[in-house]
């Protein structure tokens, strides 16, 4: 198979599940799909190296993550350039929830649970992609799970009433 | 709920595995934008540097003595008589991030301006000045991360970024780039920076090095054997430049830079092509420019369509008249300085950050008749003396270099040398207005200004959100020399 089939078949396999990951953590999935279609493009062209790496797809969550969360997450110039024409993504109602909830706990424990729960990172692997410590980011994970047990029950309640 | 609630992972599970109904563009169409931005050609300005730092061993490098072979870096093919190995990135070191970058940025722009001062006295008064600041940082950032000691610290004071670590620095440049590469694509124009590694066979290296290498510079890593057929890795090396510079830097060396004690050469490539996102009269016409000798030579200017000012930010100032052109989308832009009066040699000595954000502030939306000389210059570098005037010295020195966070054989660096080319023309492209139409210069212009850059002037292509200095030229002569 050539290189052009090994990332048509990695971008059809993989686009879904990055967008819902980067969704997590930025809050909007039309931004998120322009994200993860800059980090195809930017894989494509050093696609020799990428193509040789264990985990390819880990180097474009890389990518797109840090498009996400970097200095361009704040512009809208760059998201609305990027998306105008385009239809939004509707994203199923409970992931929708699930990341509604997200978006109500503080960034530093939004990114290490979806890394960690979603992404499928390490702990180790997770600290280091968020510069920290180890023991900073068990404290992030434990304090962000006990904030969006929170949000999912209170978000419960609104849908459903109290138990 | 209970944090431990098993509801919870339930939830976060439902974000592992979706189906979206997204209109996906199509993955043919995500390479052809990636060859896009490799072979835009027909772009108003050309700007191409290739800094490349190479360093010597201080003992004979053979095969017998360091095992070739390390289990975090793998062979992938070979092209001529180079290999090339993957690094496996690792997880170690910071992840950049704004912060990291926005330091970098500003450390850049002051060492973009003290490079240029550096260059402007070193050279006759007579003669252009082109140089790549970002390119040259890039590769003596990728130097640093295999520094240690004095050497370390004499590097990250010439780069002006010694409150950073070198990964701290190394961070900020991968955020910095991603931001950059984003935004470009983005805008619509083409800007690309690729490194290199480029090692003599059987050359031990230090695995967080090459590690750190891949992770923050996506640092591809050659393999050759400078030891034994130093002409055949220069080929190789050459081959790689021509290719990141879409053919317009073919030969990097002067003959004798690499030779058989050679062990390693980093390289960075920056290739950057953009039309304006307002065209000038497709046309040129001869016009006078002033010289520092005090005589005129007549050159081909580009120039606003007659009767059709554009809308720039421009200022007259008593002593210096500037023009900020953006390119398509706006995030990056020409700014061009005009002194008039003194020299510019004197003026760009006068230049400090704070003069420049001063001289950027005092741009004004301007309805604009502009004439400006084209371009086409290139340069050579050897920056070694220049960056050993600038404080750079342990590593230039054999016996007290210390790279060994680069590898355990003692080395040290004997030569960095930069190529640039950059060209200036009329161009520019039906798109640029529909990109140009998102926020930016919303205010009205409130004056019709002329200015011609006939006199000698500065040439910077600039971030005009960071400032960082991609490119900069002292233009004395626009005809070249």
């Amino acid at each position: 198979m050539g290189a052009e089939d090994d990332f048509d078949e990695l971008y059809r396999a993989c686009r879904d599940r990055l967008v819902v990951q980067i969704t997590a953590i930025s809050g909007d999935a039309s931004e998120a799909k322009d994200f993860v279609q800059e980090a195809f493009i930017r894989a494509w062209n050093r696609w020799d190296t990428v193509a040789g790496y264990d985990d390819p797809e880990g180097w474009i969550r890389r990518v797109a993550y840090h498009l996400a969360v970097g200095r361009w997450r704040r512009s809208r110039k760059f998201v609305l350039r990027a998306t105008v024409g385009q239809r939004p993504i509707q994203l199923p109602g409970d992931q929708a929830g699930v990341i509604e909830a997200l978006q109500r706990i503080p960034p530093s424990e939004r990114r290490a649970i979806v890394l960690h729960h979603v992404c499928g990172l390490s702990v180790e692997e997770t600290a280091a992609e968020l510069s920290a410590p180890i023991g900073t980011v068990k404290s992030w994970l434990s304090r962000g799970r006990v904030r969006l047990a929170t949000e999912l029950e209170e978000s419960q309640e609104m849908t459903h009433g109290p138990h | 709920m209970d944090p431990t609630d098993p509801r919870i992972d339930r939830a976060l599970a439902t974000l592992t595995a979706t189906t979206l109904g997204a209109d996906w563009v199509e993955p043919s169409e995500l390479r052809h934008r990636a060859r896009s931005r490799r072979s835009l050609r027909r772009g108003v300005v050309v700007g191409v540097g290739v800094a490349v730092v190479a360093a010597a061993a201080l003992v004979p490098i053979g095969l017998r003595s360091h095992s070739p072979t390390r289990a975090d870096v793998s062979v992938t093919r070979t092209v001529g008589s180079a290999i090339h190995l993957v690094s496996d990135p690792g997880n170690g070191g910071p992840a950049p991030t704004a912060v990291q970058a926005d330091a970098v940025a500003r450390s850049e722009e002051q060492f973009s301006l003290t490079l240029l001062q550096a260059l402007s006295a070193s050279q006759a008064s007579s003669s252009n000045v082109l140089v790549s600041p970002s390119s040259l940082s890039t590769a003596l950032a990728m130097l640093e991360l295999g520094a240690a000691g004095d050497t370390q610290e004499q590097i990250a004071t010439t780069l002006g970024s010694d409150d950073l670590t070198a990964q701290e620095q190394a961070a900020g440049w991968s955020a910095l780039s991603a931001d950059l590469s984003a935004a470009a694509a983005s805008d619509g124009v083409s800007l690309q920076s690729a490194n290199s590694l480029w090692l003599q066979k059987g050359l031990a290296m230090d695995p967080t090095f090459m590690s750190s290498l891949s992770r923050y510079f996506a640092s591809g890593v050659w393999q050759v054997d400078f030891h034994t057929d130093p002409a055949g890795a220069v080929a190789d090396l050459n081959a790689w430049v021509t290719k990141e510079t879409h053919g317009h830097i073919t030969s990097l060396f002067r003959p004798g830079t690499i030779n058989t004690e050679t062990a390693l050469v980093l390289a960075n490539a920056v290739y950057f092509t953009a039309p304006w996102r307002q065209p000038f009269a497709t046309t040129t016409v001869d016009a006078p420019f002033h010289l520092p000798s005090g005589t005129t030579t007549s050159l081909p200017f580009i120039h606003t369509p007659a009767g059709q000012p554009i809308d720039a930010l421009a200022f007259v100032g008593s002593d210096v008249e500037g023009v900020q052109l953006p390119y398509r989308g706006g995030h990056l832009a020409a700014l061009i300085l005009m002194p008039t009066s003194g020299s510019i040699s004197q003026f760009s000595a006068s230049l400090t950050p704070s003069r420049l954000t001063q001289l950027a502030s005092s741009l004004a939306p301007t309805s604009l008749a502009l004439s400006m000389p084209s371009l086409s210059l290139s340069s050579s570098h050897d920056l070694k003396s220049t960056l050993e005037s600038l404080g750079m010295r342990d590593a230039f020195n054999p016996t007290s270099a210390d790279l060994s966070g680069l590898s355990p054989v003692a080395l040290y660096v004997s030569d960095v040398a930069q190529k640039d080319t950059l060209s200036v023309t009329p161009w520019g492209s039906e798109a640029t207005a529909a990109t140009g139409i998102v926020g930016v210069a919303t205010a009205a212009p409130a004056t019709e200004t002329s200015i011609d850059i006939d006199h000698p002037y500065l040439f910077l292509i600039r971030d005009t959100t960071t400032g960082e200095i991609l490119f900069e030229a002292q233009v004395v002569n626009p005809a070249g020399g």
